[in-house]
């Protein structure tokens, strides 16, 4: 029936992803899948299917988020029901996601697993590399109680491989980050684990004293957990094993005693009462305190509960302690029959230790050619293991420095990419401030081109405008000079004459008569006198003559100032009121400049300068007797060039004609008609 | 018999002939007239001269507009007539002039304050004569330009001084306000404050100089 259920769902997800195509449908589909597959109602395997499906669907949506999530699902299923490879796989899929994702915290809990699996696994080195790495990840990322759980896990690899001191290093570590952090049941658990991997590493080193104090310290730990799991009876057992190595035998039988007399330890962990009653035995033979048979007890009681539980482990123990103890009472049958059980397991177990243990025995129990035989394995186990060893810290090391290295490289590759980074933007300024600059000099050359020009323009427009003043400053003249000639000259006279013709009035006869026809006479020199001044009022002496004086002044005094005889004609026929100022501007600076560059290059005597005026144009013309040049090869010259924009300014047109030796003449053609726009 | 000695001074010798004309024709039976004539500054200062060492003269006519003499001290009639005045103080001062212009009319007043002032357009020869004789007995004597001016600068509030009469002659000459610096030895700033203050004066409200101009020549100061 829910199988049913499970593929209509099915169906229905599908069908509604190709109906419809839209992403929130298939969203929700997976959020449903991934609910149902929380719920208990349906057995694992179709849990499992609802992940699987919905994690399909977060493919199709191609969303590598929702994957992930669907992935860390699996991932649980997976370790739920214990099946590593699988777990082992998703994790890869996760951590790729992950990294893809920019996930930091997801990649690191992706490497811890990683490292837990394969240390489930057995597969000691790869579990080793995933561990460092979640170190470095957790370290990364400051997550304390991760970075803490996965250097514990290290540092018992480390012991592991015996590189005590970097698992020493590890486990301290992973203290440390815990001291500050809220204690609870796990945190004291942990604790726990720390400080007995601490005990343990110092144990390794010989250091009784260290070890103690470091279990001493887990007792504590365990003492204080509400739940110890065991773990301070645990611990007496380790602090008694010490006592027992130092050879204080009564404190540790004690605390074996005291172990042993736990209420319900033989219900709740019988592998762990069988493993202390062996030990029990044994330091009571040790301490040859105990009586032989009940030993013998101990050590069969301890063999037998093993046996019925199938601990092997606990088994081997019991049976090499055994093994020592018939040596030592010299019953060498019964000590053969408990080496041999307990080398076999050892071998099965590939518990090394004692197996090199019981060959010893075995060697020492046999004699001659047997015992040679089991001396010569013992030396092959011991040199293998020897290998393993070392060939296990090197592989830790080269792991780590393998990882360092891969730092190193990624910090040198981002502090050379920064340091590019620094150099192109740097070059770029550079260019931009270059080109800026350029462009604004290149700007500001222009424009102070375009002033001076502007300033020689205004200087001639002033030379005008003061030409004007001097024009009217005569005409004002003038004027005063008729008014006085006026006022003083016939006014005066007509005035003379009216007074003496009046004063007539008072005679008469022919002399009066005579007197009046003089100076009838003389109102007629007054009229002509009139008629004269009215014929100088009618003709305007200044007419015309305003811009061609400049011209004329500019001409002598250039000429003067370069030592060059000139020579002007113009005509009359134009009249310069009617031409723009700009014209006439260009004009006075064009031939300026000639004047310049005759004087500058081409060594001449004369200079003869027209302008006439042929068919509505005016004509220029500008000759001189001078080298004369190529007017091939010189076009581009500042000077020839600008009189060229200027003719060009104006609509005009240029030409320059010259033969080396034979002088040169310019011919520039300004149209008159159109001057009036 | 009465003797009267006269100068007269005039560049043109058709006016001083027709003054002589005119007084010949019409003195008094009793007097007789001795009349020197003068055409330039030169002639005329010697001869006030030994005018006023000898017999000085009686009446002396100055035409304005003369002939400067050479050495430049006496550029006009006006001169003239202040030499006259200094070196022949009984002697009676005309001045003939062709100026109609009010402020020629009043400088010639406060400076010289002639016995008879006659401007030239005015005059005819019944009015040379009553001139002539009331300069005399009764002086002064005022010709009918003269006398209008005198009346309504009298009659008229408005006080203009003398640089600023000048300002406005020159400006009805037609001297443009920039130039005027070179006729009146002020900045030009401070006859633009002058110019401001006569157009206050003349109650001139559209600022322009024509305006004001035509207002001076209303009151009689032009």
């Amino acid at each position: 029936m829910k199988s049913i259920l499970l593929g209509l769902l099915v169906i229905v997800v599908k069908l509604s992803y190709s109906q419809s195509a839209n992403e929130n449908v298939l969203l929700d589909s997976v959020s449903s899948l991934i609910n149902n597959s929380e719920k208990n109602d349906y057995t694992d395997l179709e849990q499992f299917n609802f992940l699987i499906t919905a994690n399909s669907l977060a493919e199709e949506l191609k969303s590598d988020s929702i994957l992930l999530i669907t992935e860390k699902k699996i991932r649980g299923y997976y370790f739920n029901n214990q099946d590593i490879t699988g777990y082992i796989k998703s994790n890869q899929k996760i951590k790729l996601l992950a990294e893809k994702l920019n996930d930091s915290s997801s990649l690191a809990h992706a490497y811890n697993a990683l490292g837990y699996a394969y240390f489930l696994n057995d597969i000691k080195d790869s579990s080793y590399y995933y561990y460092s790495k979640a170190v470095k990840a957790f370290d990364h990322i400051n997550a304390d109680i991760d970075l803490s759980y996965s250097l514990g896990s290290l540092s018992k690899l480390q012991l592991d491989g015996k590189d005590y001191y970097g698992a020493g290093e590890s486990a301290v570590k992973a203290l440390r980050l815990l001291n500050d952090i809220e204690e609870t049941n796990d945190i004291q658990d942990q604790k726990w684990i720390l400080y007995n991997t601490l005990a343990s590493i110092s144990e390794a080193l010989d250091d009784d004293e260290q070890s103690l104090e470091y279990y001493s310290e887990a007792y504590e730990v365990a003492q204080r957990m509400k739940n110890d799991f065991n773990n301070s009876i645990y611990t007496l057992n380790n602090i008694a094993f010490v006592k027992r190595k130092q050879e204080k035998y009564n404190e540790a039988i004690k605390i074996f005693n005291n172990i042993l007399d736990n209420n319900n330890l033989y219900e709740e962990d019988p592998s762990f009462y069988a493993l202390i009653l062996e030990n029990l035995a044994f330091t009571n033979f040790l301490n040859s305190s105990s009586q032989k048979n009940e030993i013998i007890k101990m050590f069969e009681r301890s063999y037998t509960i093993a046996d019925s539980i199938n601990d092997d482990i606990t088994k081997m123990g019991t049976a090499i302690s055994m093994a020592k103890f018939y040596i030592g009472i010299d019953e060498n049958q019964n000590a053969l029959n408990k080496v041999k059980i307990a080398y076999n397991l050892a071998k099965n177990l590939e518990s090394n230790e004692i197996r090199l243990e019981s060959l010893l025995l075995l060697s020492k129990l046999n004699e001659d050619k047997e015992s040679e035989k089991y001396l010569n394995e013992y030396i092959k186990v011991a040199d293998s293991l020897l290998k393993v060893e070392r060939g296990v810290r090197n592989k830790h090391a080269r792991i780590e420095l393998q990882t360092d290295q891969l730092e190193a490289e990624n910090k040198q590759i981002s502090k050379e990419n920064v340091y590019l980074l620094i150099l192109s933007i740097g070059l770029l300024l550079t260019a931009i401030l270059i080109y800026v600059v350029i462009s604004q000099r290149a700007k500001n050359r222009k424009l102070k081109l375009i002033q001076v020009q502007q300033k020689a323009n205004e200087d001639i427009y002033n030379l005008m405008l003061g030409q004007q003043d001097k024009v009217d400053e005569a005409r004002a003249k003038e004027k005063t000079r008729v008014s006085e000639e006026l006022h003083d000259g016939v006014l005066g006279r007509l005035f003379g004459t009216r007074l003496s013709l009046d004063s007539i009035n008072f005679k008469d006869g022919k002399e009066a008569m005579m007197t009046r026809a003089k100076y009838i006479g003389e109102l007629k020199t007054i009229e002509e006198d009139i008629r004269k001044i009215s014929h100088e009022l009618n003709t305007d002496f200044v007419l015309g003559s305003g811009y061609m004086d400049i011209v004329t002044e500019l001409i002598e005094n250039q000429g003067q100032a370069y030592g060059i005889q000139n020579e002007f004609n113009y005509t009359d026929d134009i009249s310069w009121d009617l031409v723009t100022n700009k014209t006439k501007i260009n004009i006075y600076r064009i031939i300026q400049e000639s004047m310049q560059n005759i004087y500058k290059h081409a060594n001449a005597n004369t200079i003869k300068i027209s302008i006439s005026l042929e068919k509505d144009v005016i004509c220029l013309d500008i000759m001189d007797d001078g080298d004369g040049f190529d007017t091939a090869k010189n076009r581009k010259g500042i000077g020839l060039k600008n009189m060229t924009s200027r003719v060009e300014d104006i609509n005009g047109s240029i030409d320059f004609t010259s033969q080396s030796g034979n002088g040169t003449t310019v011919n520039v053609k300004i149209p008159y008609t159109n001057q009036l726009t | 018999m009465k003797h009267l000695n006269i100068l007269m001074v005039d560049d043109h010798p058709i006016i001083i002939e027709g003054y002589q004309n005119v007084l010949m024709a019409t003195k008094e039976a009793d007097q007789t007239l001795l009349i020197d004539t003068a055409n330039n500054c030169d002639t005329s200062v010697i001869m006030i001269e030994r005018a006023s060492k000898g017999t000085p003269y009686d009446v002396c006519f100055f035409d304005i507009s003369l002939p400067a003499s050479e050495d430049g001290k006496y550029t006009s009639g006006e001169d003239l007539a202040l030499l006259a005045k200094k070196l022949l103080p009984n002697s009676k001062i005309v001045i003939l002039t062709m100026f109609n212009e009010s402020f020629r009319i009043h400088n010639i007043i406060k400076e010289i304050d002639p016995d008879g002032f006659l401007i030239k357009s005015d005059l005819t020869s019944m009015e040379l004569a009553d001139a002539f004789q009331q300069i005399l007995y009764s002086p002064p004597y005022y010709s009918s330009t003269v006398n209008s001016y005198v009346k309504k600068t009298f009659t008229s509030e408005i006080y203009v001084d003398d640089v600023n009469r000048k300002i406005l002659h020159l400006l009805s000459q037609g001297i443009k306000t920039k130039s005027l610096k070179e006729h009146i030895p002020l900045s030009t700033s401070a006859l633009e404050k002058r110019k401001k203050q006569l157009k206050l004066l003349f109650s001139i409200t559209d600022g322009k100089d024509e305006t004001l101009l035509q207002e001076a020549r209303d009151k009689g100061y032009l």
